[in-house]
């Protein structure tokens, strides 16, 4: 087998950012003036490793086994992982409940110094006895990529001597500061190690590219709306089977429930099978469901059917919608999430009524060029913040901005509900918030969160935050350098 | 002897004569009377060799691989005179990390406290001299080594490794650093080869130790796998190395060396090249002219 090329970072492929501070129309105008100058902090307080996203797309495929060819901490985010994993086995009705199985090749010093070949063999050749696994995925690390061990050629050795199927992720943790590329390393092993090309189509499969924050009862929704098509959804990489990942190339289209995720995988199976794609973010919200679903219509020639089942579901949500927007009108929200979500749940926050006056978004590149504009047109002046998690700068521009409600993904919640803003996480933890129903099921929690706001309230009144008083009073963005600087 | 152990490092490209220098020093001074260790910093394990009848012995990266508890004696060797011989060793040519090697290696040896133990007076370090990474740095940061000393020729690339090994020595020199004592100048037989050194030390602000020059005995030594000191004691070369071993013995002032940026070195080398090619035309002009 020839040796597998990692996968290009985004910083390369996307030109992807991690550092603005701007309001929604100025990063728009520059953006498409093509003039967004690419800029850097002077400090930086956090940030995820690539190697975390790459387990977290892989650790819930089922009958596999993940090494990380690693000293042990790079694998302890396994357990974290594992409890999604168990859940989500427990959601889908499964009698029978696995725990992921994942390793560390363990690398000490001595392994450091001598090179972790022997190990990683070691380690794989232990894990096949030992599962009779249908893949063993392999994630590399910065331990493993400083010290140069040539895990590709090794995997390409070993996989004659093993009955399972060896896939590399090459994610070592320094190569990008977009931790998306992440996701990429993992999708990148996955149509570089198992997809093949397949004779049979299947025109009713869709591909529906999904990361583990997307629960089984978003599933359940889109499953839904994709079944009145005529269509069957092809949930991967999550929990899915290692032919669920093979048949990919015999779909009929890819689409995903999260762009920023799938983008990567979504274009591969394009360019090299066929399987044609759509580019929308997220099923999120009114404009969002329908925009998603007609952009896989307008693939799969259902324009008809699905414009009907629109106007069906339209009909379904609206009393109950224009109850929320009534509730809901004129409160001032702040968002932060990853790439698709900040940019469709700010999207959402618009159409339901509210006055958007902050996001934080973790990255930047064009995957969301085009929601940015449709953005800047109603909140151009609301504050954006291209930020990796920087929580300085997000706690600096809440206080700023004193949201009525905040709405962020699991990794910044505490932010706001440390200072006293009723908080909605937009995370699986057992909720809905993709399609027609989840936008009822969303919409509820934020009216919720607005008439009981006393868990924040109360918590902030109990809880100091890390920073000094006087960081507060100095612009969110000051350490973001741009032009010469950066 | 004294009490305080004088440790010293020395560094200079690959192939440019360290080894061959440094257990001369090491056998001079221990003739003289100094407890001496020898510690080998190059994954190629083969500094002490001539101070071992030409045998390898066990590095500590090997044992720390092999072995859990390790003992002083597990990876000290007596050679020629008593002296003790260490060799940090090494991966395997295209795996692992040697840089990272040595920062093991020398951290064992402190928690072993070797040099305590063994009552050394003076402890040279053999290190691989190009400094391409942090591990190799290790001997003069932090305070292990007082004293640099380079092993270098007249060659471009010896200089230009020295000159990196400057920068190192600059860069920790107000952390606790080793600082520079000078340049020992190997295989240096000719005025123009000399004058070149000459140059490049008072540019970096530097010295020349001793002028080494080359010489059959060394070779016929080595190849008894000995040193000049065992085998030729009282040959002219050994003559120079216990000179030189004397000059390190009672050095006590080094310095902060001023590396010459890229640029300038590239300058300084151009001009220099130039004057030997002058000077080789002028060598030629007698016999050429005439024709």
């Amino acid at each position: 087998m020839a040796l597998i090329k990692p996968v290009p970072i985004r910083e390369h492929r996307l030109g992807s950012c991690i550092a603005q501070g701007d309001t929604c129309g100025c990063l728009n105008q520059q953006v498409k003036g093509k003039c967004l100058k690419k800029a850097a902090r002077a400090f930086n307080q956090a940030t995820v490793c690539q190697e975390w996203y790459s387990m977290f797309t892989l650790l819930t495929v089922q009958n596999t086994v993940a090494i990380v060819h690693a000293p042990v901490g790079c694998a302890a985010s396994g357990a974290c992982m594992n409890i999604f994993n168990r859940c989500g086995q427990v959601v889908r009705g499964q009698q029978r409940i696995y725990n992921a199985r994942w390793y560390a090749t363990n690398l000490r010093e001595t392994d450091i110094v001598h090179g972790g070949e022997q190990k990683l063999r070691e380690t794989v050749k232990a894990a096949d006895a030992r599962y009779h696994p249908e893949a063993i995925f392999i994630f590399t690390s910065c331990a493993s990529g400083i010290i140069g061990d040539p895990v590709a050629n090794i995997v390409n050795e070993l996989q004659d001597e093993v009955q399972a199927r060896l896939v590399l992720s090459q994610c070592e943790g320094f190569r990008s500061s977009v931790w998306a590329t992440g996701f990429d390393a993992a999708f990148h092993g996955i149509s570089e190690y198992l997809l093949e090309p397949r004779a049979e189509k299947e025109p009713d499969l869709v591909n529906v590219i999904s990361p583990l924050t997307v629960g089984r009862l978003d599933e359940v929704e889109l499953e839904r709306l994709l079944g009145e098509l005529g269509l069957r959804a092809n949930f991967i990489p999550c929990y899915s089977s290692i032919e669920q990942l093979r048949k990919t190339v015999s779909a009929a289209a890819t689409t995903a429930t999260c762009l920023a995720y799938g983008d990567y995988f979504a274009r591969t199976l394009t360019e090299r099978y066929g399987v044609p794609h759509t580019r929308e973010l997220m099923p999120v919200g009114l404009e969002g469901t329908d925009r998603w679903l007609r952009a896989l219509a307008a693939l799969l020639g259902k324009e008809r059917a699905t414009e009907a089942l629109i106007e069906r579901e339209h009909q379904r949500v609206a009393a109950p919608l224009a109850e929320l927007r009534r509730v809901l009108q004129g409160k001032r929200v702040f968002v932060s999430a990853g790439q698709a979500r900040a940019m469709t749940f700010s999207l959402l926050a618009q159409e339901l009524g509210f006055e958007l006056v902050g996001t934080t978004v973790y990255h930047y590149d064009e995957v969301i060029a085009e929601s940015i504009n449709r953005l800047a047109a109603q909140s151009g002046g609301a504050q954006i913040n291209v930020a990796n998690i920087q929580h300085f700068e997000t706690a600096n521009a809440l206080a700023r901005l004193k949201p009525d409600l905040y709405v962020a993904d699991d990794m910044t919640t505490c932010w706001g509900a440390k200072q006293g803003f009723p908080t909605v996480p937009i995370y699986d933890y057992g909720m809905t918030y993709l399609g027609y129903s989840g936008l009822l099921a969303i919409g509820t929690r934020f009216a919720n969160a607005l008439a009981n706001p006393s868990f924040a309230v109360k918590l902030a009144r109990h809880q100091a935050l890390p920073y000094r008083a006087a960081w507060y009073e100095q612009n969110p963005f000051k350490y973001i350098l741009s032009g010469a600087q950066a | 002897m004294s009490t305080r152990i004088k440790q010293i490092a020395i560094y200079g490209k690959g192939g440019i004569g360290k080894s061959t220098t440094t257990s001369n020093i090491s056998a001079a001074l221990s003739v003289a009377g100094y407890n001496v260790m020898q510690i080998g910093c190059d994954p190629k394990s083969d500094s002490t060799n001539t101070l071992r009848g030409g045998h390898y012995i066990p590095t500590v990266l090997d044992t720390m691989r092999d072995k859990h508890d390790i003992v002083l004696d597990d990876v000290v060797f007596k050679g020629f005179n008593g002296i003790y011989c260490v060799e940090a060793g090494g991966p395997a040519p295209g795996v692992g990390c040697a840089g990272r090697g040595i920062i093991t290696a020398v951290e064992l040896l402190k928690q072993l406290h070797v040099f305590e133990e063994l009552k050394l007076d003076i402890v040279i370090y053999d290190v691989l001299g190009d400094v391409v990474c942090g591990g190799f740095a290790m001997p003069i940061r932090e305070g292990i080594a007082e004293h640099v000393f380079t092993v270098s020729s007249a060659d471009f690339m010896a200089l230009y490794a020295a000159n990196n090994l400057f920068k190192g020595i600059q860069k920790y020199s107000n952390a606790g650093g080793a600082l520079l004592g000078g340049v020992i100048a190997n295989s240096v037989n000719t005025t123009y080869a000399r004058n070149i050194i000459d140059d490049f030390v008072a540019h970096t602000k530097t010295q020349v130790v001793e002028y080494v020059p080359r010489s059959m005995t060394v070779t016929q030594s080595e190849l008894q796998g000995k040193t000049t000191l065992e085998a030729a004691p009282d040959s002219a070369q050994a003559a120079i190395y216990k000179n030189l071993a004397r000059k390190i013995a009672e050095h006590t002032q080094s310095t902060v060396p001023a590396p010459l940026d890229t640029q300038a070195l590239r300058v300084w080398a151009a001009t220099r090249a130039e004057q030997i090619l002058r000077i080789e035309a002028e060598a030629l002009q007698p016999n050429g002219a005439h024709i």
